[in-house]
Order: C-alpha cells, then sequence, then structure tokens
C-alpha cells in the first residue's frame, strides 16, 4: 500500500476547454496554432480578470518572440532573457504554461525558468479531438521523414555533454510514429536489453494504445523491446514521472536516455524529470508542425508541476560541488 | 531432434548475431592479415571508408586498446605499439554546438575546446587502466604536470592522473553548464585547438613506460560530425604531430569537408592520409584478388559456426558449401519452365520429321525454351527452323548466342506468373548479393537456415540435407525486403531512398522480365544533368544519401580524384535488393538516366517509372503483375 | 491479406493477443466472402482487445486517478501528501455482483487486483456484512467499488437502490444515514450512457479508464470504426448477424435461459455495438457476431478449451 501514497496525481482536468478558466491575476503563456486547440483562449481573454496573456511566435529552434515584437528575439540558452518574460511578476504569482501550442523546446525553457524563478507553476493541455487522417503508419505506407523532422539535438538548454555512466538505458515515450523511433535508434544505438518502451494506456482514446504498438512493430521486434514495455496513461505526466522513476532507481547504474515522441503529457513528464535529476538526457528530433493535424479538441488537463518539480537554478552547480566534495572526502 | 539438426540449430542463432563477440574476433584477425589492412597500423592517419555493415566499426574497435586487449592474449601490453582509443560521434552532443545564438566562430572554438576535453578524458582513462594492468606506474614529471595545469587553467596543482580525471570531469561538467546557458554566461578557460591534446599525450609518452608508442584516435563515424566540425577535426588531422594520429571509419560520401579550419588547406589522400575504401577493397568482381579473400572469410567465418567444437562433439564437418547448392543456368531453366515445353513439342511434331523430332525430344528443357526464345528475336528464322539448326549443327555452333543471352533469358520465363521467377541459389550467388558486406551475407545465411530448420523440424535426419533452391530464394528475398524497409529509418532522407528504389527496382525488374530484342542484362545507370542548379543539387543530395545508406552501389572508373563529380560514375541497386525486384546481380550493361527522371522517380512514381521505360524502348502495357513480395506496396505503384 | 496476417501474428506473438484457442481472427475471417472480408477487416483493426496486462493497467490508473478527485489543492505538495494518505488509509474496497452473486463475477477478479497490484490489505476488502460495520465505525471511511466493465449501467444501479444487503438495508439506505462518505466506482471500461444513468441515480463517483462514447459504436456509421472507410459499416454488421442466424430482440435485449445460456440481440445489449473484449470474457454489449458459434459460423472470440 506505501507505494500508492508516493503516486498522487495532481491533475485537473475538464471535460470542455470552456470548463476552465485562468485564476485572476495569473499569467498565461501559450502558442497559438491554426488548430481548434487554441480557441479557448481567445475565449477567456474577454472573461477574466486581470490575467495576463503571454503569446509566443516561435521564430527558431532555440529562440522565440512575444505578444508579436519582432524586435526582441528571446534565447531559450539565456536564463536572462526568459526572465524578462516574469518581469514584474509578483513571487506567489500562478504561472500558466500552455504547452498545446508549444514545440518541446520552447516549453521546456520556459518552464525550467517559471519552476527556477518561484512561481507556482501549472501546465496546461487541451487534448485533441481526432487526428484528422490517421498519423499511424499503415505497413508498406512509405513515412517520409524529412517532412516531419529534423536532425536529433538536444533541446536547448538540457544538453548532456559528459555523463558519468558508461552504460545507457533507453526509454522512448511511443507515440504513433514508428519511422521516428527506428531513426533514433539507428542513430543512439543503445544495446537491446537495455530498451525500456513506454506506451500510453489508457491512450486518448481506447484504440490508441494499438495504434502506437502497430506503428512500431519493425523496432519492437527486431530489438525484442515489445518484452519490456511499460504502460502509463497517455494524459498523466505523473504517472509517467513516477514510472521514470522507477526506470531510474532499478538501473541507477546506468546513464538515462529519454525520447518524448509520443503524447506531450510524457514529454512533459520526461522534462520534469530531467528538472529533478542530475545528466538525464533527452533525445528528440524536432518534428516540424504540420497545420491542421488534428481537428476538434477534448479534454482539458491542468498539471500541477509545481507541486512535483521544485525551484532549482543552482542544480548543475550542485551537482558539481557533490563531485567535489565526494573527493575531497575520499582523499 | 538429432545431432546434425541441433548443430544447424544452434548455429543458425549465433550467426543470427552481428555483433558478437566471436564475430568480433574473427574480423579483426581478417582485416588483421598481414599485408592487407597494414596501413592501418602504421603512424599515418587513416580514413575507412564503409558502409553498414562492412566491419568497420568492429575493425576500429578491434585496435583499440580494450579491443586489443580482449583479442590479443598472446601479447603484452607493454610491447604494443600504438594504443587505440575509440571514439564514436554522438549525434545528440555535437549537435549541442549549432544555432543562431551564437556566431560561428565562437562554436568552433567551443566545440575545439569539447573535442579537446574528451580526447584528452580518453587518454587519462586509458593511462589509469594501463596502471591497472600492467601493475606499472607512468611517471610524469613535475615540470609536465604544471604544463598540464597551465593548458586547463586549473585552480589547483595536481600531481595525479586521478586528479586530473575528476578535473576534467568536472570541467566538462562546467563546459556543459555554460553551453546550456550560452549566451548569459559562454563558456570560460577555453583551451586553444589540440594544445591539451600535444600536451597530455607528450606528457604520457615521452620518457615515461609508455616511450616509442603512439596514440590512435580512433574515430568511429565521422559523417555525424557538422561541416565546421569535420574541418577543425582535419585541423587536427593535418597537425602530424608524433604522438598521435587518426583513424577514421566513415561512411561513403560521409568526408564531406576535406578542408581544415584554413580554407585554402585541403586534406588530400595520399599525402595527408591513407584511404581505404572497404566496398572496392571487397567488391566481388573477377580479377579482383581481394574479393577472393572476402570469399574466403565469409567462408572461414560461416564454417568455423557450423562446426564449433562445443557443439556435441566432432563429427563429420558441415561446409556452407554443401548447405548451399546452386543450379546451374540449364538447371534452372529447366526447374523454371515446369514442363511448359511439352506445349511447344507438341506443335513441333507437325512440323518437323520423325527422325529429328525424336532426336528434339532430348534437348534439354532449358535450351528448347532458348531456341524458342531466340526465335521470337530472330523474324526471319521460325521456331522448327531454329530447332533443325541446333540438331544438324550442334549446341556449340549457339555458344556465342547462349554465352549472352541464355543468362538473362531465364528472366523472362516467368515473368509475370505467381510464386518464385527466379532463382538465386549457391554460395557464390549468396557473396555476390552480399557485395562485401558481412552483415547482409549473415542476414542471409541465417535467414535461409532458419526457414531450413523449420521445414526440417518434424523430421528427424541425421543427413546433410542442403537447403532447398526455393527456401535459399525466398530466404534472399525476405532480406531484400528488411533491408529496404529499414532504410527509411537510416537517415532523415531515408524515405526518399525507399522510394527511389521502389521506382528504380521496378525498372530494372520490367527490363529484366522482357530483355528479348535490347541490351541483355542492363541494370546499371550512368547519369545525365538536364535541369537547373537547383535540382540538380536535390539530384546530388539524393544519390549522396543512397551511396552513403547502401540503397546503390557506385563503380569507381580509373580516372577518380576526390575532385570527381558524382555524376561521373556507374550506378546500381545494391545486389542486395536484386532477388526482391527480380533482376541480375551481375555488373554488366548500363542505361543512361537524365536527373529530372531520376527526380521523377522519386516525386512522382507512376510518371517516372513510364518515362525511363519508355527511354528504354518499353511499353508500360508490357506491365506485368507485379511480383508476390511487392505487393506489400502495391499502393505505390497505382 | 499477408499484411494483416503479419499483423495479427505480431500481435499474438506480443502477447497482445491471445491464442488462437481464445481468439481466432484467421478463422472468423472465413465466415465471410472476399468482398465482406474487407469489412470484417476493419472490425479487426479495430477491435480493442485488452489482455491482462493491459486490464491491470487500465485498472491501477483508474484507480490512482481517484487523487485527482480527492486533493483539494494540487499546489500544495504537503498537504496533498497528508490527504492522500489519509485517503488511502481509509479506502475500503467493495465488489459489484449480479442479482445472484457469484464467485464467477467479474467483480471478483477485481477485488483481488486491489489487493495484488494496489497492494489494499485483505481485510479491507468488504463483504455486505463487514462493509456495514465499517460504515458505522469509521467515520473518514471512503469506499471503491470495481469492476471491468459499465455497460447500461442498470446492473449499479439496481445493486446500489434494490439489493438488500441485511434485513432493510439497502447501499442506498445506508447512504443516506451516513452521507458524509464517498463513494466512488472505478472500473476499466465505462459506457457514456451507463456513466450517465449511475451520476442520475447515485451518489458515486465513476472513474473509468476509458469512456465509450457513440463514437465507438460499430452501429454509427460516424464512428471511429467507420469513419474515412464506408457509411455500410452498421449495413455490413446487421446484413451479417442476420445471414449468421443471430437474432433480433427487442429493445435489443438480453435473454437468458434456465440453463445459464443466453442470446444477445445482434445489436449488443441495448444497441451499444461494442467491438470489445478482455483476457476475461467479454461483455453483453459487444456485437454477438464476434462470439457467434452456431450454425457453423466461426467465433473470433472463444472461452479458453483446456
Amino acid at each position: 500500500m506505501n507505494n500508492l501514497k508516493n503516486v498522487p496525481i495532481y491533475t485537473d482536468t475538464f471535460q470542455q476547454a470552456g470548463d476552465f478558466k485562468p485564476l485572476d491575476h495569473s499569467i498565461y503563456v501559450f502558442g497559438f496554432t491554426d488548430e481548434v486547440r487554441s480557441r479557448h483562449i481567445a475565449d477567456w481573454k474577454s472573461s477574466t480578470v486581470n490575467v495576463n496573456f503571454i503569446e509566443i511566435s516561435e521564430k527558431t529552434n532555440s529562440s522565440f518572440t512575444v505578444n508579436g515584437d519582432d524586435s526582441n528575439e528571446i534565447f531559450l540558452r539565456s536564463d536572462q532573457n526568459l526572465s524578462t518574460l516574469w518581469k514584474d511578476v509578483p513571487k506567489e504569482s500562478n504561472v500558466y504554461i500552455d504547452i498545446t501550442g508549444l514545440s518541446h523546446s520552447t516549453w521546456a525553457g520556459v518552464l525550467k525558468s517559471a519552476i527556477d524563478n518561484g512561481y507556482k507553476v501549472m501546465v496546461v493541455y487541451v487534448e485533441p479531438g481526432l487526428y484528422s487522417r490517421s498519423d499511424a503508419r499503415l505497413e508498406g505506407q512509405i513515412y517520409d521523414l524529412s517532412e516531419k523532422i529534423t536532425e536529433i539535438s538536444p533541446l536547448p538548454g538540457f544538453a548532456v555533454l559528459a555523463p558519468k555512466k558508461a552504460e545507457t538505458m533507453f526509454v522512448p515515450l511511443l507515440g504513433f510514429e514508428g519511422t521516428r523511433l527506428k531513426y533514433i535508434i539507428e542513430q543512439i544505438q543503445p544495446a537491446n536489453e537495455h530498451i525500456m518502451p513506454i506506451v500510453g494506456l489508457p491512450g486518448f482514446k481506447p484504440w490508441y494504445v494499438f495504434e502506437t504498438l502497430k506503428g512500431n512493430k519493425a523496432s519492437l521486434v527486431e530489438t525484442r523491446a515489445w518484452e519490456s514495455i511499460r504502460y502509463a496513461p497517455g494524459d498523466c505526466p505523473f504517472s509517467c514521472y513516477y514510472l521514470l522513476n522507477d526506470v531510474y532507481t532499478t538501473y541507477n547504474e546506468q546513464h538515462i536516455k529519454i525520447a518524448p515522441i509520443g503524447t506531450k503529457p510524457h514529454a512533459l513528464a520526461a522534462v520534469m524529470f530531467a528538472l529533478n535529476h542530475p545528466q538525464i538526457e533527452i533525445i528528440y528530433d524536432h518534428p516540424v508542425r504540420k497545420s491542421g493535424r488534428t481537428d476538434g479538441s477534448s479534454k482539458l488537463h491542468v498539471y500541477h508541476v509545481s507541486s512535483l518539480v521544485k525551484p532549482n537554478p543552482t542544480r548543475t552547480q550542485d551537482f558539481i560541488r557533490s563531485l567535489r566534495a565526494r573527493r575531497t572526502s575520499l582523499v | 531432434m538429432s545431432n546434425y539438426l541441433l548443430r544447424l540449430k544452434k548455429s543458425q542463432e549465433l550467426l543470427g548475431l552481428y555483433r558478437a563477440e566471436w564475430l568480433s574476433s574473427k574480423l579483426f584477425d581478417h582485416f588483421n592479415e598481414p599485408g592487407y589492412f597494414s596501413e592501418l597500423k602504421t603512424n599515418r592517419p587513416c580514413v575507412l571508408i564503409g558502409g553498414r555493415g562492412t566491419g568497420k566499426t568492429t575493425v576500429l574497435k578491434g585496435l583499440s586498446y580494450t579491443g586489443q586487449f580482449a583479442l590479443n592474449t598472446n601479447s603484452q601490453i607493454q610491447d604494443w605499439n600504438f594504443i587505440g582509443i575509440y571514439y564514436r560521434v554522438n549525434t545528440n552532443r555535437v549537435t549541442t554546438f549549432s544555432g543562431n545564438d551564437v556566431s560561428l566562430d565562437r562554436w568552433i572554438s567551443y566545440f575545439s575546446h569539447y573535442i579537446n576535453l574528451c580526447f584528452c578524458q580518453e587518454l587519462v582513462r586509458f593511462a589509469l587502466w594501463y596502471e591497472k594492468n600492467t601493475g606499472e606506474k607512468i611517471e610524469i614529471t613535475p615540470r609536465k604536470w604544471r604544463r598540464i595545469k597551465a593548458v586547463f587553467q586549473l585552480d589547483e596543482v595536481i600531481d595525479s592522473l586521478e586528479y586530473l580525471e575528476e578535473e576534467l570531469e568536472i570541467l566538462l561538467l562546467e563546459f556543459e553548464s555554460s553551453i546550456n546557458q550560452v549566451v548569459d554566461n559562454p563558456p570560460s578557460k577555453i583551451t586553444m585547438q589540440g594544445a591539451p591534446i600535444d600536451i597530455l599525450s607528450e606528457a604520457l609518452l615521452s620518457g615515461t613506460v609508455l616511450e616509442g608508442k603512439q596514440f590512435f584516435f580512433l574515430i568511429d563515424e565521422f559523417e555525424n560530425f557538422q561541416d565546421y566540425q569535420q574541418q577543425v577535426l582535419n585541423t587536427l588531422i593535418k597537425h602530424n604531430n608524433s604522438f598521435y594520429t587518426f583513424k577514421i571509419g566513415v561512411r561513403e560520401l560521409g568526408f564531406r569537408q576535406k578542408a581544415t579550419l584554413n580554407e585554402n588547406e585541403q586534406l588530400t589522400s595520399p599525402a595527408d592520409y591513407v584511404r581505404i575504401d572497404l566496398t572496392e577493397i571487397f567488391q566481388n568482381s573477377t580479377g579482383n584478388k581481394e574479393a577472393n579473400k572476402f570469399k574466403g572469410f565469409a567462408e572461414a567465418v560461416i564454417n568455423s559456426r557450423l562446426n564449433d567444437p562445443s557443439f556435441f562433439g566432432q563429427q563429420e564437418e558441415i561446409r556452407i558449401t554443401d548447405l548451399l547448392p546452386s543450379l546451374s543456368q540449364l538447371e534452372e531453366a529447366n526447374l523454371l519452365l515446369k514442363n511448359s515445353h511439352l506445349g511447344w513439342l507438341k506443335d513441333l511434331e507437325q512440323q518437323i520429321d520423325k527422325s529429328l523430332y525424336e532426336k528434339a525430344k532430348e534437348i534439354q528443357p532449358g535450351y528448347l525454351f532458348f531456341i524458342k526464345y531466340w526465335s521470337e528475336k530472330e523474324k526471319s528464322k521460325s521456331f522448327t527452323d531454329l530447332v533443325e539448326d541446333w540438331l544438324l549443327n550442334g549446341k556449340d555452333s549457339w555458344n556465342t548466342r547462349l554465352n549472352n543471352h541464355f543468362y538473362a533469358s531465364l528472366f523472362s520465363i516467368r515473368a509475370g506468373k505467381v510464386g518464385i521467377r527466379k532463382y538465386y541459389t549457391g554460395w557464390d550467388t549468396y557473396l555476390s548479393l552480399a557485395n562485401g558486406n558481412i552483415r547482409y551475407l549473415l542476414e542471409l545465411v541465417h535467414a535461409a537456415l532458419l526457414e531450413h530448420l523449420n521445414l526440417l523440424e518434424e523430421s528427424d535426419t541425421t543427413n546433410l540435407i542442403p537447403i532447398s533452391y526455393d527456401v535459399q530464394t525466398n530466404a534472399a528475398i525476405q532480406i531484400g525486403r528488411k533491408n529496404l524497409t529499414e532504410l527509411e529509418g537510416l537517415s532523415v532522407e531515408g524515405a526518399k531512398l525507399t522510394k527511389l528504389l521502389l521506382s528504380l527496382g521496378r525498372v530494372f525488374g520490367l527490363l529484366a522480365a522482357s530483355p528479348l530484342g535490347h541490351t541483355p542484362e542492363a541494370n546499371q545507370f550512368q547519369l545525365v544533368s538536364d535541369s537547373d542548379p537547383a535540382t540538380e543539387r536535390t539530384v546530388n543530395n539524393i544519390l549522396t544519401q543512397a551511396v552513403m545508406h547502401l540503397a546503390l552501389t557506385r563503380t569507381p572508373g580509373s580516372k577518380l580524384t576526390d575532385k570527381t563529380d558524382i555524376k561521373d560514375y556507374d550506378y546500381m541497386i545494391h545486389p542486395i535488393f536484386s532477388p526482391f525486384f527480380v533482376f541480375s546481380y551481375r555488373k554488366k550493361r548500363k542505361i543512361t538516366l537524365q536527373s529530372s527522371s531520376l527526380l521523377k522517380l522519386v516525386m512522382q512514381p507512376k510518371e517516372g517509372i513510364k518515362e525511363v521505360l519508355e527511354n528504354s524502348n518499353r511499353n508500360e502495357s508490357l506491365d506485368f503483375q507485379l511480383p508476390d513480395q511487392l505487393q506489400l506496396f502495391g499502393d505505390y505503384y497505382e | 491479406m499477408f499484411q494483416s496476417d503479419d499483423q495479427w501474428k505480431y500481435f499474438v506473438d506480443t502477447g497482445v493477443w491471445p491464442k488462437r484457442n481464445q481468439f481466432a481472427p484467421q478463422e472468423w475471417i472465413t465466415n465471410f466472402d472476399s468482398d465482406e472480408q474487407r469489412f470484417a477487416k476493419r472490425l479487426l483493426e479495430k477491435f480493442t482487445y485488452f489482455s491482462e496486462d493491459m486490464v491491470r493497467q487500465l485498472f491501477k490508473s483508474s484507480f490512482i486517478s481517484l487523487s485527482k478527485h480527492v486533493l483539494k489543492d494540487k499546489n500544495d505538495t504537503n498537504l496533498s501528501a497528508r490527504e492522500w494518505g489519509e485517503f488511502l488509509d481509509n479506502l475500503y474496497i467493495l465488489k459489484v455482483t449480479g442479482e445472484n452473486p457469484s464467485d464467477a463475477d467479474s467483480g471478483f477478479i477485481f477485488t483481488r487486483m486491489s489487493r495484488d497490484i494496489l497492494g489494499i490489505p485483505e481485510s479491507r476488502l468488504l463483504n455486505a456484512s463487514s462493509f456495514i460495520e465499517t460504515i458505522q465505525s469509521n467515520p473518514k471511511a471512503n469506499f471503491v467499488f470495481v469492476d471491468d466493465f459499465v455497460g447500461s449501467g442498470n446492473q449499479f444501479v439496481t445493486l446500489w437502490n434494490n439489493q438488500k444487503i441485511a434485513e432493510d438495508v439497502t447501499f442506498n439506505s445506508l447512504y443516506q444515514s451516513y452521507s458524509n462518505h464517498r463513494f466512488f466506482y472505478c472500473t476499466a471500461i465505462c459506457t457514456q450512457r451507463g456513466y450517465d444513468h449511475i451520476n442520475r441515480f447515485c451518489p458515486v463517483e465513476v472513474i473509468p479508464a476509458h469512456l465509450y462514447t457513440d463514437l465507438h459504436s460499430a452501429l454509427n456509421p460516424d464512428s471511429y470504426i467507420w469513419r474515412d472507410f464506408s457509411k455500410d459499416g452498421p449495413s455490413f454488421i446487421r446484413d451479417m448477424s442476420i445471414k449468421a442466424g443471430i437474432p433480433e430482440l427487442p429493445h435489443a435485449g438480453v435473454q437468458v435461459f434456465d440453463d445459464g445460456n443466453k442470446i444477445v440481440s445482434w445489436q449488443g445489449y441495448l444497441g451499444l455495438g461494442l467491438l470489445l473484449g478482455f483476457s476475461h470474457g467479454w461483455p453483453d454489449a459487444t456485437l454477438p457476431l464476434f462470439y457467434h458459434n452456431e450454425g457453423g459460423f466461426k467465433p473470433l472470440l472463444k472461452k479458453g478449451q483446456l
């Protein structure tokens, strides 16, 4: 029973996006997309009190602008740049980060900044209604990756250059697109027995788990990684986080590499985990957003991330200090 | 299950393990042979060019100090001449050093520093390993320690390797931290290009127990470096330091930048490095004695698995050549015909006199087919005439025609039919399909054995039963398909390569199936430019990727230099795919392809295929039903 | 054809689908001629069969998401830890049974899962009398019903309102006297209809891992099953069912015989028309076309033969 106590879910779920509204006097950061899923924000603007809406436009893989101001480019690899988002925001404020319309690189950097600056951070995510055409790949269908991804590279600000541990444990968070997994496995070449895929179950829709398994068939069969599959609800970053924690403690001699190529809530789990643990390497292929991928919207989730991830702006320096301390104690 | 089957089963399992230890040592021994790759062991930089499955990584790992230690149980570490430091280029690390938040100049200096730290870290790791495994101490003078401290700009005095190891670790972490904040907090204490490596390697090698040895930095997957990063490494390679040199593993066409950081300075072979092209060396063309070495090597490798002494005591030897019998061309024709020649005989009966008919009945079905085939070509003579010609003048009078056309005609026997349309059998054929790639060869043998064992499961045979022709062929088709589907994930452009192959493969398959009246065995192509620069660049890029990832092979001409245009080659679909698409793997004639056609084959397959066929005077209406194995891709061709 | 075979084999080899003696797509597909097979294959592609591993995961996730309903201030880590801990320490499990409770009820499987997967002590798996005792003695007690599937919701509503758990006592009557206790119903799958029905008639919070709405019904031409494929899906099902001899019962009902056998109307119970199976069986809401095995019709779903 004890292990259940350690896995509370800090999520509020609303059946319709319209059922939720950000609290008064809060900050709401978001990225606009042409998808229906962004419409709720326009509705709120007229009905909320003193909510500061910050609209992000992504410029490059490592920078963005805000509220249409092209002259001010904010770089993700700059805490100072990112802190300007919170200029004049009082300390105990609620900050919402809506990751629905933002790429992983952007929201991960903004999230880190908001947390390290001590705010109460809540991540908002709106589930897609239905994919407008099946994103699940059919066998025999040729999947043009170059229309989808760029190369693998770290999320800006999250690079890991010198892991201490030699052996790798590769944890891909699976989506439908098996070719992306194939490509990543080809690039990082993990040992077959050190691959632990995480599949979303329950998925957003009941049949998604089967689409995921089908889509990744080639890699799962060739590496036999299907034998190591674990499940976490596709819409829950906390469940996924706890699972990652489980893997981390069980395989603590190994260097963990996580590929967030599945749902965004799972990607959030990966980033949260990286913020709380040193040297977690995130492998990502930075897909190019295709317009009109989904139509309709579904539930809205508010994830109370601050309950699990505490401010730690000196995390790397602390880690270094701990290494030095360990050394002097051995001498 | 009988012992014989058990042995086979065990071998088959082992053969499926491409990365296994036993293979590494065998491969390494092979590369170790004197005179073969001797340049690898000299103190000159080498660039080892080869695709996935050529053994490149195995060799480099074998040269590393841990590899040497595992492989060479005979020699003492102290006696080694060189010390191999293995370093695989990790894409997720090197792409960190890019982005518009920092200028290129600064990226160059940060990246150079990163390489300095990484390589020095490896040197220290080796030094500690050496001390541990030999009990000898590497004595570094205080003066040298001071130089080390200075080059890294360390705060404290260091005087031990353990201390240095930890300091380097911390330097890397601090560096990592500052890269993650590169705009606010750029890295400080940047070391100059190569300086720490020079100083540390000298400290370890000069006047110590390691005196006289040299470090080899074994850099694998060089193609993963960005362009400017290749230039940084080139600068180090050009550097020519006696304490260390480089052995580089790279895919064909992956060595994109030959310049150093000084644009005017280029690395050339053989002046600056030795170029070892594994594909050239292993290509299975006649008259190439190196190719026979691959054959001998491959045979030895597989036979050793089949007869491993640990399997149930020594019994008679199983040889791979016995397990993979081949069909002669005539036997194959007979097999493919399946008695369809009987109809022709019946017609013939009416046409010629009885004694000739009796003799005609004795002609091998395959030859009878060929006579019929030829009669369709020679409009002036009828089938009957030609049969008479054969009978009266003898088979020998037909030898020239047979030599030039018999093999090609085999592809037309079952064109458009269900089931196997062409056999691919025999050890020599498998070698040809693999084209010098040990991985492909193992995959073929493994697949054939697997199916063979499945079929034999019920029986309890104690005799050697060879693998049937059907099973051999189906295994070859299956491996072609496997590698075709894997192509997608090999590169960001993988899908384009798959499409290129699906289109080209179909083209060559159709050309093969209707050889009559055309150049026999046309399965290579030469490219002709006919488009604007942007399109040409796109085509070049596709070709580069295709060669790099073994979708296509290319024949190097004799006049090649490093500057040869990518278009001045003859290209062929990699032989491993020939059973899948059903055409010949032998390098014979070529067709000409326009750049625009090639692009169409990728972007608009249906039109592209039609266009290319028309240019080869084939009519699309000759479009036979797709071979069974291509049905999966049926939608692609519609 | 062989593309599907490959895929089916993959699912069986990896444990997603069970062996042929429980789940037989190759046999089932032979019930249909070549034109009809297109539709049949589509049904197979969209069938949601949850293996034992998956059922355990669904159950676990439904249970753990109780915290979403229990924690008051999710921003406060310490408070949340205390709340959740206290909630778990005072949580009791109840099973959902039919009119004639038997050990074969799937509810029983789930109470055991509560013990095995969640680690809830045996003493907190309640029966009728221990429930009455608990609700009377523990003011902090909260109760969770567990089950695999909720279809119409009738079974539960009846259980809540009408089932005599002691002399003159029903769940509802007890609840009226001790209304500060919370009741939850954790189920792997629940239909929208069942969800609404229970919400209407019982003060119980239903927490399904998956909610099956109209979009999941094979009788709805706009469901995910037929979307981008054909509007004639529902007619296919009707025609094939009739051809196979599956009857249409009034109100798409179920008829149970004395010997325990039952017939379900071709639309699946109450016209729910689901494509759903579990490793331990399937609900009446699932289309009979999948398990009908008379008159030479070969079923997809079979009870495992030993």
